[in-house]
């Protein structure tokens, strides 16, 4: 990162800080570069072989953007649900250029069992979900949300509780109601 | 469906979802709740068991390779040459960059080599600048056990890299679980991987990012480091150290807490990391639970939580490793020396690689180790536990009877003798009569109670040998009799706390293992009383009220007030005193100096309020108090020197420690006559690994660089 960028940044961070809620918009660019050149290094073949944690670039994002500017950041569960967002389109965009067939013949459980299936069927899979996710955004927003928390943000379900403003056992009551839901229509022909 | 809809299924399937499955159809039976809504929760309910582990991946996970696939292809060199070398292979995709097999074509021989193309974050002058220093550095690092570095130097187009010797093997962790070694296999295969690290820090090169992916294992069964001082020379540039830090060229589950707070890493760092990956091969396992836990969480479990005790993770694990390593062979001493190896402190982990491993050969051979908890009564138990008091039980206390026995029998017929002598001497008379008697009393006594043990063989005639059928061992004998010691020997306080003081001795070995239950309850009971019925015998003041004293606190007791540290080292330094007074040569004494300075830590033991021995005096050797040292030394060694006659590694080391120490304040006469024995004896001494001869080198070399400066 270039210094005007860490300059530019930090000013943004301030402002965001001081209540100015427009600096967040202001602040995706930089964001979505961080996530993106952060995906490429710990998505690579190597380091994901390393290790199966559900390894939260948003939260390697955050830390890399705030010791940059040295600034107390209050806003670090809002900060994840940006980056949530942003990470799932920047792995949507991905899946784009790999995927083949947008359903493969397997069943998608988004769990170590997949971890087998080729790139170009997982890349399916995760156009396939970019799709329900989107119909239960008009079904239901805030569990919508939950879902790109957790699965394209690696959030737990305190920091999502924290970002939405609702409590823990709300999150953990839509995440298990929603995750039938969601399972069904991934699967269902 | 419509939204509103979807807010009354989700409403019941959540309420639903808390209630146990038997009470679900009831609760659906409500009149309130439509057909198609019903219809609807139920269709989601048949999922439940589906789902158990859907979406239990993140996205990141999930999507591993979207990314390197594009990068592979527009990285690929593949044909290119690169110095001397041509580029075959790919090999690997790294944080810092990638990874080929080349070969030399320069035609000369062949050789193959791994080349390291550095990212272009990494190209910078200043990096490209320290390649050129730092080679010459790496260059020196000549060991059988570290890949070397042949060359480095940047590519037409300006980009740095790096020609390493190419190693073909597999990972520490995956070749010891792959072939099945041993528990010692694994620890003598890791030892080895200690050598490599101590001569690269020899060297003054931390390699800063140990992790098993680093240390392969060839066919051959051995290790090759890969890697060395690359971290270092990456991060040489303080601009880009951040950078290296967050972007995971550290691999976070096997990096210290320091290097992820940012502090200074130095060799300390090292052997955390060594002690992660030892983990993990007797284990499987890591130190902490990473699992479901986010990056940011997964730091901090490093820097905030206490590791887990190995012994229990290989029983939690689900891993290949329980079934060659059980927990019961890391219990006790392997868990110590781990667990040092990974406090969160650099200055509690071993001060050196080589002390590491040392403790580790330790353990091997059966000896005790530096590592331990805090507590004294490990030394106790350990020197129990080497001589094998389990076999000699039996022997024990039969002896302490016999001898009783003997001793009361023999006095008993002296005082006679004696009371026949001095029969002109009335009151004289009466006293010795008195006491003869006294002494053919407890000679009944014990006979009696001998006969009671010899009961415990005879199933047929004795109820003592029915009930255990005649199979009795020394073991059952004494649970059943310990509280009998008092009834049977009333008035006779030698004989009562000579037996409770065996009975204590036996019940600290078995405070471990099968027969464990109500053992530490049943050592601190005996210790109780010997303690008070040596008192009654001997006086406030005696040899052996003194080991009495220190068995009392081995049980775990103090001999007044409330049971907490300061008491502890209270009771403790009280006998380390009454024995320093009454014998000095007691063999007991070198144990009791030990318990006290395996707590040296805790305040309540330091040096200022209480004498100690000679482990106490590498602490002020290390910090250059050398007087302080040499007067422990001074002290230590003679009580040492008379209880192992022969040769004796560690106490040799301590001769030429102490040598050092007197060099160090130029007492050179002094200095001769210990450096002699250190020598002399180094030299003569019958091989063993643990002391390598090689490692009085490195003393001689400290030795006479500090003579030159005389």
């Amino acid at each position: 990162m270039s210094e005007r960028q860490t300059s530019e940044i930090t000013q943004i961070l301030q402002d965001w800080n001081d209540g100015n809620e427009d600096a967040k918009e202001k602040l995706l660019p930089f964001v979505y570069d961080e996530l993106k050149r952060q995906a490429g290094f710990l998505m690579s073949s190597e380091r994901a072989n390393h290790t199966l944690q559900p390894t939260a670039l948003v939260h390697e994002a955050f830390l890399r953007l705030s010791e940059q500017t040295g600034i107390d950041w209050q806003n670090r569960s809002h900060f994840y649900g940006i980056a949530s967002r942003l990470m799932r389109q920047i792995l949507v965009d991905h899946a784009r250029l790999h995927a083949t067939a947008k359903r493969g013949s397997n069943a998608i459980h988004f769990s170590v069992d997949d971890l087998q299936i080729p790139v170009e069927e997982r890349a399916g899979s995760i156009l396939v979900l970019n799709e329900v996710l989107e119909r239960l955004e008009k079904l239901d927003e805030q569990q919508a949300k939950i879902v790109e928390m957790r699965f394209f943000g690696g959030m737990n379900n305190g920091e999502i509780a924290e970002s939405l403003d609702i409590s823990e056992r709300t999150v953990g009551r839509e995440w298990q109601s929603v995750r039938l839901w969601l399972y069904r229509e991934l699967n269902q022909k | 469906m419509q939204a509103e809809n979807w807010g009354r299924i989700k409403e019941l399937l959540q309420k639903v979802l808390q209630l146990e499955p038997s009470k679900r159809r009831k609760f659906l039976d409500e009149p309130g709740i439509s057909l198609e809504i019903r219809e609807e929760v139920e269709s989601l309910l048949a999922f439940e068991e589906e789902t158990e582990d859907f979406m239990s991946l993140s996205a990141s996970v999930f999507s591993k390779d979207f990314f390197s696939k594009d990068e592979q292809v527009t990285n690929s060199l593949i044909g290119q040459r690169i110095g001397n070398y041509e580029i075959v292979a790919e090999l690997g995709f790294g944080g810092m960059g990638a990874v080929y097999l080349a070969t030399r074509v320069d035609g000369k021989f062949s050789q193959r080599v791994a080349v390291k193309m550095l990212k272009r974050e990494f190209n910078t002058e200043k990096i490209r600048r320290n390649f050129k220093r730092e080679k010459e550095i790496l260059a020196t690092l000549a060991h059988p056990n570290i890949a070397a570095l042949l060359d480095a130097g940047t590519t037409e187009d300006a980009v740095p890299y790096l020609v390493m010797e190419y190693v073909e093997g597999e990972p520490i962790d995956k070749f010891c679980r792959e072939n099945a070694l041993t528990l010692n296999e694994r620890l003598k295969l890791f030892n080895k991987v200690c050598e490599a690290v101590a001569f690269a820090h020899r060297n003054l090169i931390v390699h800063r990012d140990l992790k098993p992916s680093n240390i392969l294992i060839t066919k051959d069964g051995k290790p090759k480091l890969l890697d060395f001082g690359i971290s270092k020379l990456l991060a040489a540039d303080s601009e880009d150290e951040s950078m290296i830090t967050n972007l995971g060229a550290m691999t976070p589950q096997y990096a210290s807490p320091e290097q992820i707070k940012g502090a200074s890493v130095t060799t300390a760092t090292d052997i955390y990391s060594l002690g992660v990956i030892l983990f993990k091969i007797l284990t499987g396992n890591f130190p902490y639970n990473f699992e479901n836990k986010t990056n940011g969480n997964l730091l901090k479990e490093i820097t905030d939580s206490e590791p887990t005790v190995p012994s229990q993770a290989v029983r939690a694990g689900k891993n290949e490793e329980i079934k060659i390593i059980s927990p019961s062979q890391l219990k006790g001493d392997l868990d110590n020396i781990i667990l040092k190896s990974l406090s969160k402190e650099p200055e509690r982990r071993y001060q050196t690689v080589e002390q590491f491993s040392a403790d580790i050969w330790r353990f091997v051979d059966g000896l005790p180790v530096a590592a331990r908890p805090a507590t004294f009564l490990y030394r106790a138990s350990k020197f129990y536990g080497r001589n094998k008091i389990s076999v000699l039980a039996a022997v024990f206390i039969l002896l302490s009877l016999l001898a009783g026995i003997t001793v009361a029998v023999s006095q008993a017929n002296a005082a006679k003798a004696q009371a026949r002598i001095a029969s002109e001497a009335q009151h004289q008379s009466e006293i010795e009569t008195a006491k003869a008697k006294s002494e053919e009393e407890k000679a009944k006594k014990i006979s009696r109670f001998m006969a009671k043990i010899i009961s415990y063989a005879n199933p047929v005639w004795y109820a003592e040998g029915a009930k255990f059928n005649g199979e009795a061992k020394v073991i059952d004998v004494m649970d059943d009799l310990g509280e009998k010691i008092d009834v049977e020997f009333a008035g006779q306080p030698d004989v009562q706390s000579e037996l409770h003081h065996k009975f204590a001795e036996v019940y600290n070995f078995y405070k471990t293992g099968a027969r464990a239950e109500g053992a530490r309850e049943k050592e601190l009971y005996h210790a109780k009383r010997a303690f008070e019925f040596r008192k009654q015998y001997n006086g406030e003041k005696h040899e052996l009220v003194a080991k009495d004293l220190f068995y009392l606190v081995s049980a775990g007791a103090v001999e007044s007030g409330e049971v907490n540290d300061e008491n502890y080292a209270k009771t403790l330094a009280k006998a380390i005193q009454m024995m320093r007074e009454t014998n000095p040569k007691n063999l007991n004494l070198p144990y009791m100096l030990s318990a006290y300075a395996d707590n040296l830590t805790s305040p309540y033991f330091s040096e200022q309020n209480h004498e100690t021995y000679l482990q106490a005096a590498i602490p002020p050797t290390n910090e250059g108090k050398y007087q302080l040292a040499e007067r422990y030394y001074k002290e230590g060694l003679p009580v040492y020197w008379e209880h192992y006659k022969e040769f004796n590694n560690a106490i040799v080391l301590d001769e030429c420690n102490l040598a050092f120490v007197l060099v160090k304040q130029k007492k050179h006469a002094e200095f001769e006559e210990h450096y002699q024995i250190c020598k002399q004896r180094w030299v003569n001494a019958p091989p063993n690994p643990e002391y390598p001869k090689s490692s009085l080198d490195f003393i001689e070399e400290i030795l006479a660089e500090n003579r030159l400066r005389f």
